[in-house]
C-alpha cells in the first residue's frame, strides 16, 4: 500500500453522474456538501466537479449552482455508455495529475461500481455508502457509515491514503443548495491518453432504459414502508396500494426483501 | 468446453439475529456472542448460476472464503449444495481487513488454487454490504469485472455478454474472459441443499489455509494493508414521534386526513 | 450412549431442511390443515431434497444416513406442519417393513421409487376392533388353489387413499396354543378387490389423510408375502416399535419446538401492564416448563435413534420417548394457550392446530396407556 504526502493532496471533487440526460439529484447534494465542508474548514482549493461522457458540456450551469466552483470534462465517444475500466483509467489518471484530497461520487449503480475500481487502481481506500460525511481536526475525511442493517453507525477513515474515498447514498444529504451566480472555471480534459491503456475487455454494447414505475424512492415526498409485518405478499399489497393512493413511493426493511414479496428494483440500491 | 468457475462465499452473522448484537460501550467493540453465521442469501445466488454452468458446460466449481476457522461450515454447506471444492483462507492477518486488502488476500487465494475463467460474487454482503470486493477482486486479479449482472451467456470460449442493472435501466456488456462478475441478487433462486449433497460434501476437500501457506505480502493484508481505518461506532436514535388521535372513527379520519395535508400528503380518491 | 453430539453433517441437514421448510412448508401449513389437505404433490421434490428415503441405503434409491437424521427431518417438518410429517413417516412405515424384511427382489421392486417420493406407501394393521389389540385383528388369508385371499377392513390407516403400494397383516392360521398367526402382504394399488373405503375427518393433522381400506376377495400369489409366511406380528410389531415410535416421537419433538419457539416470541411481543408479558413469574414458569418439555423430549428421543443406528435392542427407549413427546406436546400446547390468553384460540396462531396435532398424533402408533405398559414390562424384566 502506498502510503503518501498527505500535504500535496488538496481539495475535494465529486464525480458527477449523468442520467436520463440530467445530473443525478446526488451528485448536486454532494456538491453542496463538499461546499459546505469547505466552508466549515476554511479550504482554499475549489470545490470541482468531474464529468465524463459525450457532451457533457451542458450540464456545468446545474453544476455549478449547485456548489462546484471548477468544473472538469473529459468528452469522448468511447465514455458515452458508463464503462468502469474506461471511467476508472481516464479518472485516475485524473487524479494522480491534480491530486485531489477527497474524490466523492454517488453510491448509485454507477457510482458503487466505478468508486471501488478507481479506489484500487489508485490503492487507496473507499468508504462505501455513506449517510453522512464530515472533516476531523486534522482535516481528514471522516465518512459515516450504516451496518447491520442500519442497527449501527460507524465512522470510517482513510489516514494514511490519498485521495480519500467515499460513495453517497442519494436522497441522505440535505436537497442541494442554489449558488446563484457563483463563478465557475470550466475545463476541458482530453481522456484520449488515459483510454489508450484500455485493453478493451470490457466493451458496453447498449444502453436501454426501464420504464419508470411510480415514483423513485430518492424524489418522493412520501415514502410508504413496509416492515417485518407486511413480508406477506396480502400484506405487501396494502403497501403498494396505499402508495398509489397517497402517490408516493415505495420502501422496505430487510424482512419482505428476503421474503421476496418486495421484488429488489434497480433503483433500490441500499436504501433500506 | 470446461469452465474453471470461482465462487466467493462470505460468512456473515445471521440477519434475524440483528437484535442480539450489541456495542460494548467502552470498548466500541461489537459482540457477536450467540449469533450464528450463515452464508448471505446473495452468495449462494452467485453459487447457483455457477453450478448452472457447470452442469451446462461441465467443468469445475470451487468455493472461497476468507475468515475464522468455524467458517469451515458454512464451506461444507457450498460443498453440499454442489461445490467441488473449497479454500478457507483463514488466519489472524487477515483480520480487520477493509474492501481492499479482502480483495487482495482473495485473490491470492485464487491464484494459488490454479487459473480461472470466471470468478462470480455477490452484489453485495449481508454485513459490510459495501459492495466494493467484487470490482477489486476484478482489479486485483487483473480481470474484466462487472457488478450487478442480472444475466449472463457465453458467447464463446473467451467472451461473455452480459446484463448490469443500473438505476431505471439495463446496460448490455461483452466481457473478455477471465472475468469478475459481482451476481445481482434477483439472478435466480438458489437450490436447496439435499441430504444426498450433504453426504457426498464428505468425500470433498475443504482446505484451510494461513498465511505461512498463502505467502502473501504482509503489509497487504488485514488491518495492516487496509487504507481504511474504523473510528467511532454509534447507534443512531431510532424513536419516533407518536401521536395518538382519539374519538369515534369519523373523528380520527378527519384529523387523520388534515395532518397529513398539513404534512403535505394529499390523498387522492381512487378505485383501487 | 451417554452424551449426546450432533454430527457437523447432522447439523448442516437440519440447517439444510430447516431453510426449505421455513420457505416451502411453514407459508401453507395453514391453509392446508384448514382444507383438510394432504400436500402429496410436494412428494417427488421431498424425495429428492431426502427427506423421504433419509435411512434407505443408497443401493435402493435411498439417501444412505441413519435414524438420527430421520428424527431430524421429521422434526424439522413437524415444526410447520406436522400432518405432512406424518404422511412421511406412515409411508416410511412401509419403507421401513420392506427394507428389514423384503426379499431383495422386493426392495429392488418397491424401494427405489418410494425412497423417491415417486410413489406413496400405507402399513395397514389397525381394525375396528382395537388397534391396541393388535393380535386380536380378523382379516384373513386363506390359501386356495396355490393363492392367497385375503379378506378384511383396516382402519385409521394413514395414506390410505393416497397409497400405491400397501403392507397388510391378515392371519393365516393358529398356532398350537391357539393363538392367531399373522403374515404381512405387500399389494399395488390397484389390485383387484382391495378398496379405499372411508376417510376420516380428522381433529388435528388434518392435512394427512387417514381412512378405511377393505379387501375382499384379493388374490395374491406367493410374491407378495413379505419375509415369510407367519412373519406378520413380527413384521409389524418392529415397525411399528421402532420406526413408527420413532417417527410420531419426532414429529411431537416438531410441535414441542413450535410451542417453545411461539410461546417465546409471543411473550416478547405482547405487552400488558406496560411490559413485555414474560415479566410475569408464572409466565416464566411456562416458558421453562416449554423447555423442559422439548428438551427431555429430545433426549430421549434422539438418545433411541442413536441406539437404533447402533443396532442396539431399542423398543422399550422408543416407548418412553414417544411417551414423553406426544404427552408433553399435548402438554406445552394446552400450556401455550393458556400463555396467550385470548390470542391463544385465535387462528391466526398455529398454537391451536398445534394442540390439535398433538391430541391426533398421541394415539398413532401406540396409546400413552399401551406405552407405559410396555415401559413397565421392560423394566421388570
Ligand atoms: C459496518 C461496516 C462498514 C464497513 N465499511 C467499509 C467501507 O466503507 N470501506 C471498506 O473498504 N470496508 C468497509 N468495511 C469492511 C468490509 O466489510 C470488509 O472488508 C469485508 O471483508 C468485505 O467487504 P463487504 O462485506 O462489504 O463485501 P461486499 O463487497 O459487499 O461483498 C460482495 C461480495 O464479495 C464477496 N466477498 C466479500 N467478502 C468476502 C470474504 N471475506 N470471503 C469471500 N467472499 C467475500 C462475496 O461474494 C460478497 O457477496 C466495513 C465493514 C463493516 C462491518
Ligand atoms: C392419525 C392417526 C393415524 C394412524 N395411522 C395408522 C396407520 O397408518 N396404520 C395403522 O395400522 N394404524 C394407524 N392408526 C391407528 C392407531 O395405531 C390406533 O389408533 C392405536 O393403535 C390405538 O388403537 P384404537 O384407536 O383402536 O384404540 P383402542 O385400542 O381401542 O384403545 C382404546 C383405549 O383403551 C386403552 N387400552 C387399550 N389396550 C390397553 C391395554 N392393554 N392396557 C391399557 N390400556 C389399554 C387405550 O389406551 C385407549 O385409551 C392411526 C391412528 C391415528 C389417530
Amino acid at each position: 500500500m502506498a502510503k503518501l504526502e498527505r500535504g500535496s493532496y488538496k481539495g475535494i471533487w465529486v464525480i458527477a453522474e449523468i442520467q436520463n440526460k440530467s445530473i443525478h439529484s446526488v451528485s448536486l447534494e454532494l456538491l453542496s456538501k463538499a461546499r459546505e465542508l469547505k466552508q466549515q474548514n476554511c479550504l482554499h482549493e475549489p470545490v470541482t466537479a468531474v464529468l465524463l461522457g459525450e457532451n457533457p458540456d451542458a450540464y456545468t450551469g446545474i453544476l455549478s449552482e449547485a456548489g462546484a466552483e471548477a468544473v472538469i470534462i473529459a468528452q469522448h465517444p468511447a465514455l458515452e455508455i458508463f464503462q468502469n475500466e474506461t471511467y476508472a483509467l481516464v479518472l485516475q489518471g485524473l487524479i494522480e495529475e491534480r491530486r485531489p484530497a477527497v474524490v466523492l461520487m454517488g453510491a448509485t449503480a454507477m457510482g458503487s461500481d466505478l468508486a471501488p475500481t478507481l479506489g484500487a487502481k489508485l490503492q487507496t481506500g473507499v468508504a462505501a455508502h455513506c449517510v453522512d460525511l464530515r472533516l476531523n481536526e486534522k482535516e481528514d475525511l471522516v465518512a459515516v457509515v450504516p451496518a447491520f442493517g442500519g442497527k449501527v453507525l460507524g465512522d470510517i477513515l482513510c489516514p494514511e491514503c490519498r485521495p480519500q474515498m467515499a460513495t453517497v447514498r442519494p436522497g441522505i444529504l440535505a436537497k442541494p443548495v442554489c449558488y446563484r451566480k457563483a463563478a465557475c472555471k470550466v475545463e476541458q480534459y482530453n481522456p484520449a491518453e488515459a483510454l489508450k491503456k484500455d485493453s478493451g475487455r470490457v466493451k458496453a454494447v447498449s444502453f436501454i432504459p426501464e420504464e419508470m414505475k411510480g415514483v423513485s424512492l430518492e424524489e418522493a415526498e412520501v415514502v410508504i414502508a413496509g416492515g417485518f409485518g407486511a413480508a406477506s405478499h396480502e400484506m405487501w399489497e396494502l403497501v403498494e396500494q396505499l402508495a398509489e393512493v397517497t402517490g408516493g413511493a415505495v420502501g422496505c426493511t430487510r424482512p419482505p426483501l428476503d421474503a421476496g414479496v418486495r421484488q429488489r428494483r434497480t433503483d433500490d440500491w441500499d436504501k433500506w | 468446453m470446461e469452465l474453471k468457475i470461482a465462487v466467493c462465499i462470505k460468512s456473515v452473522p445471521d440477519p434475524a439475529y440483528y437484535d442480539k448484537i450489541t456495542i460494548d460501550a467502552k470498548t466500541k467493540c461489537l459482540t457477536r456472542k450467540g449469533v450464528p453465521s450463515i452464508i448471505g442469501k446473495g452468495d449462494k445466488v452467485a453459487l447457483e448460476q455457477a453450478l448452472k454452468l457447470k452442469e451446462k458446460y461441465g467443468g469445475k466449481v470451487t468455493v472461497i472464503g476468507m475468515a475464522p476457522p468455524e467458517a469451515r461450515f458454512e464451506m461444507k454447506e457450498t460443498l453440499a449444495m454442489g461445490a467441488d471444492e473449497a479454500l478457507l483462507l483463514s488466519d489472524r492477518l487477515f483480520a480487520g481487513a477493509d474492501t481492499l486488502a479482502t480483495a487482495y488476500t482473495l485473490a491470492q487465494g485464487l491464484k494459488k488454487m490454479g487459473s480461472f475463467d470466471l470468478v462470480l460474487t455477490g452484489t453485495e454482503s449481508a454485513d459490510g454490504a459495501t459492495a466494493q470486493v467484487p470490482a477489486q477482486l476484478g482489479e486485483c486479479l487483473s480481470m474484466a469485472h462487472l457488478w450487478n449482472v442480472k444475466q449472463f451467456s457465453l458467447l464463446s470460449d473467451n467472451e461473455i455478454q452480459a446484463t448490469v442493472g443500473l438505476e431505471h435501466a439495463v446496460a448490455e456488456y461483452i466481457v473478455c474472459l477471465p472475468a469478475v462478475l459481482g451476481i445481482a441478487r434477483d439472478a435466480g433462486k438458489p437450490r436447496y441443499i439435499t441430504a444426498s449433497g450433504i453426504k457426498a460434501a464428505n468425500c470433498k476437500t475443504c482446505k484451510v489455509m494461513g498465511n505461512a501457506e498463502l505467502q502473501a505480502e504482509e503489509n497487504r493484508l488485514g488491518e495492516t494493508g487496509s487504507p481504511t481505518w474504523p473510528g467511532d461506532i454509534t447507534i443512531p436514535s431510532m424513536k419516533r414521534q407518536g401521536r395518538v388521535l382519539e374519538g369515534s372513527p369519523d373523528v380520527i379520519v378527519e384529523a387523520l386526513t388534515a395532518a397529513l395535508r398539513v404534512a403535505g400528503i394529499n390523498i387522492q380518491r381512487k378505485a383501487v | 450412549m451417554s452424551m449426546f453430539v450432533f454430527t457437523e453433517e447432522q447439523q448442516l441437514l437440519r440447517k439444510a431442511v430447516r431453510e426449505f421448510v421455513e420457505a416451502e412448508i411453514a407459508p401453507h401449513a395453514k391453509r392446508w390443515d384448514e382444507e383438510n389437505h394432504c400436500p402429496i404433490e410436494l412428494f417427488p421434490e421431498l424425495g429428492r431434497l431426502g427427506m423421504i428415503g433419509t435411512f434407505v441405503p443408497e443401493c435402493y434409491g435411498g439417501v444412505g444416513m441413519g435414524y438420527i437424521e430421520r428424527v431430524i427431518c421429521l422434526e424439522e417438518l413437524a415444526r410447520h406442519s406436522a400432518g405432512l410429517a406424518i404422511t412421511i413417516m406412515a409411508h416410511q412405515l412401509c419403507m421401513g417393513g420392506i427394507l428389514l424384511f423384503g426379499s431383495e427382489e422386493q426392495k429392488q421392486k418397491y424401494l427405489p421409487d418410494m425412497a423417491t417420493g415417486k410413489k406413496v406407501g400405507a402399513l395397514s394393521l389397525t381394525e375396528a376392533i382395537g388397534g391396541s389389540n393388535f393380535m386380536g385383528q380378523q382379516s384373513t388369508g386363506m390359501q386356495q388353489d396355490g393363492k392367497w385371499l385375503l379378506n378384511g377392513r383396516k382402519c385409521f390407516i394413514t395414506n390410505a387413499h393416497l397409497a400405491d403400494v400397501d403392507l397388510w397383516t391378515v392371519v393365516t392360521g393358529k398356532n398350537a396354543r391357539g393363538r392367531s398367526v399373522l403374515t404381512a402382504f405387500l399389494m399395488d394399488k390397484d389390485t383387484q378387490g382391495r378398496m379405499p373405503g372411508r376417510a376420516e375427518h380428522k381433529l388435528g393433522m388434518r392435512s394427512s389423510n387417514t381412512g378405511d381400506i377393505s379387501c375382499v376377495n384379493v388374490e395374491l400369489d406367493e410374491s407378495h408375502i413379505l419375509e415369510k409366511e407367519g412373519s406378520g406380528a413380527k413384521i409389524a410389531l418392529s415397525t411399528i416399535q421402532e420406526v413408527g415410535r420413532a417417527g410420531m416421537s419426532a414429529i411431537c419433538l416438531g410441535i414441542l419446538r413450535g410451542c417453545l419457539e411461539e410461546s417465546l416470541e409471543f411473550s416478547k411481543e405482547r405487552m400488558i401492564y406496560g411490559k413485555p408479558l414474560h415479566k410475569l413469574i408464572n409466565i416464566q414458569f411456562s416458558l421453562a416448563e416449554n423447555r423442559l418439555d422439548y428438551e427431555s423430549a429430545r433426549l430421549l428421543t434422539y438418545r433411541a435413534a442413536g441406539m437404533k443406528d447402533a443396532g442396539e435392542p431399542c423398543a422399550g427407549e422408543f416407548a418412553l420417548a414417544k411417551y414423553a413427546a406426544t404427552e408433553g406436546a399435548i402438554r406445552a400446547a394446552k400450556r401455550t394457550i393458556d400463555l396467550m390468553g385470548g390470542y391463544g384460540v385465535i387462528n391466526e396462531y398455529p398454537v391451536g392446530r398445534f394442540l390439535r396435532d398433538a391430541l391426533t398424533g398421541s394415539t398413532a402408533g401406540g396409546t400413552s396407556d399401551v406405552l407405559k405398559v410396555v415401559i413397565a414390562a421392560e423394566s421388570l424384566k
